[in-house]
C-alpha cells in the first residue's frame, strides 16, 4: 500500500461549516493548518452542492477565506485509526495516508439516525437526507413516485 | 445543459451529468442493487453520505469502494454484486 506522510499544526476532520471556520481561525496563529475530509470536496452535508446548479454557497466564501490564509485542503480522505499521539491513517483512492499533527479539531458533523424497520436494508429505501445528497449529485426523481415514512424536519 | 460523462456499469454504458457520484451512475444503469449482504441480500445507498457502506461496489478493480463518496470520471469501470 503506497504511504505519504502529511504534516501539520492543526489537523481539523470534517470541511462542512464547523471545520472551515474551526481553520479560518485557527489560521490566524498556527502555521500550518489542514481539513481533511472524506467527500471529494467542502461544505459537508449542509453545504452540499447541487450539481446542476451554480455554487452559490455559503460555503464558498469561507473557502475563500480558509484558502486565503493558506489553509490545506485534503479531500476523500477517510480517517480511519489513531496509532498514536499526533498521528492519524487515511483511507484513500490511492491508499492509505499518514497525518502528522500537534493539535487536533474534530468537526465531524451529524448524521441520520434511522429507525430499523424490516425491509430498511433493501436498495432503493434510504434516508431523507440520503435522498438528497443522491439528487444532489445528479440523480433526478421527476416524475418516478416516491413513498415518504416519517414526518420529521427533515421531510 | 451540463457536460456528459460516459461510464461502465456491470459492462453497459451509463451517461451521467458530470459532478455526479458513482451511486447516482448505478442506479441510473438500472442495475438491481449495489452489493451483497454475507447473507446474500442485495442491499443499495442509504445514508447516501458516506456513512452506511451499502453502496460499496468495485471501481476500475478497486472493491469496497463506496459509491456515493466517488465521482465518476470518464471511461470508470463500475461493477456490482449481482
Amino acid at each position: 500500500m503506497n504511504e505519504s506522510r502529511h504534516a501539520c499544526d492543526i489537523l481539523i476532520i470534517g470541511a462542512g461549516p464547523a471545520g472551515l471556520a474551526a481553520a479560518c481561525r485557527a489560521a490566524r496563529g498556527a502555521k500550518r493548518v489542514t481539513i481533511i475530509d472524506d467527500n471529494p470536496g467542502p461544505g459537508g452535508q449542509i453545504w452540499r452542492r447541487d450539481q446542476r446548479k451554480p455554487n452559490a454557497s455559503p460555503a464558498l466564501a469561507w473557502l475563500r477565506a480558509a484558502r486565503g490564509s493558506g489553509v490545506e485542503f485534503i479531500y476523500g480522505a477517510n480517517v480511519f485509526d489513531q496509532p498514536g499521539t499526533g498521528l492519524v491513517l487515511a483511507e484513500t483512492r490511492d491508499g492509505v495516508r499518514e497525518i502528522g499533527y500537534r493539535q487536533l479539531i474534530l468537526a465531524t458533523g451529524a448524521r441520520e439516525r434511522l429507525l430499523p424497520f424490516p425491509g430498511w436494508t433493501l436498495p432503493n429505501v434510504c434516508g431523507a437526507g440520503g435522498l438528497q445528497a443522491l439528487v444532489k449529485s445528479g440523480l433526478s426523481i421527476e416524475g418516478k413516485r416516491v413513498v415518504v415514512a416519517g414526518s420529521g424536519p427533515l421531510l | 445543459m451540463l457536460e456528459q460523462i460516459t461510464l461502465r456499469v456491470n459492462g453497459h454504458a451509463v451517461r451521467v451529468p458530470a459532478g455526479s457520484t458513482v451511486s447516482t451512475a448505478v442506479i441510473i444503469s438500472g442495475a438491481a442493487g449495489f452489493r451483497r449482504s454475507v447473507s446474500g441480500e442485495l442491499r443499495g445507498p442509504l445514508c447516501g453520505i458516506g456513512i452506511c457502506f451499502e453502496c460499496r461496489v468495485k471501481i476500475d478493480g478497486r472493491a469496497h469502494s463506496r459509491s456515493c463518496q466517488v465521482p465518476c470520471e470518464e471511461g470508470m469501470d463500475v461493477l456490482t454484486d449481482e
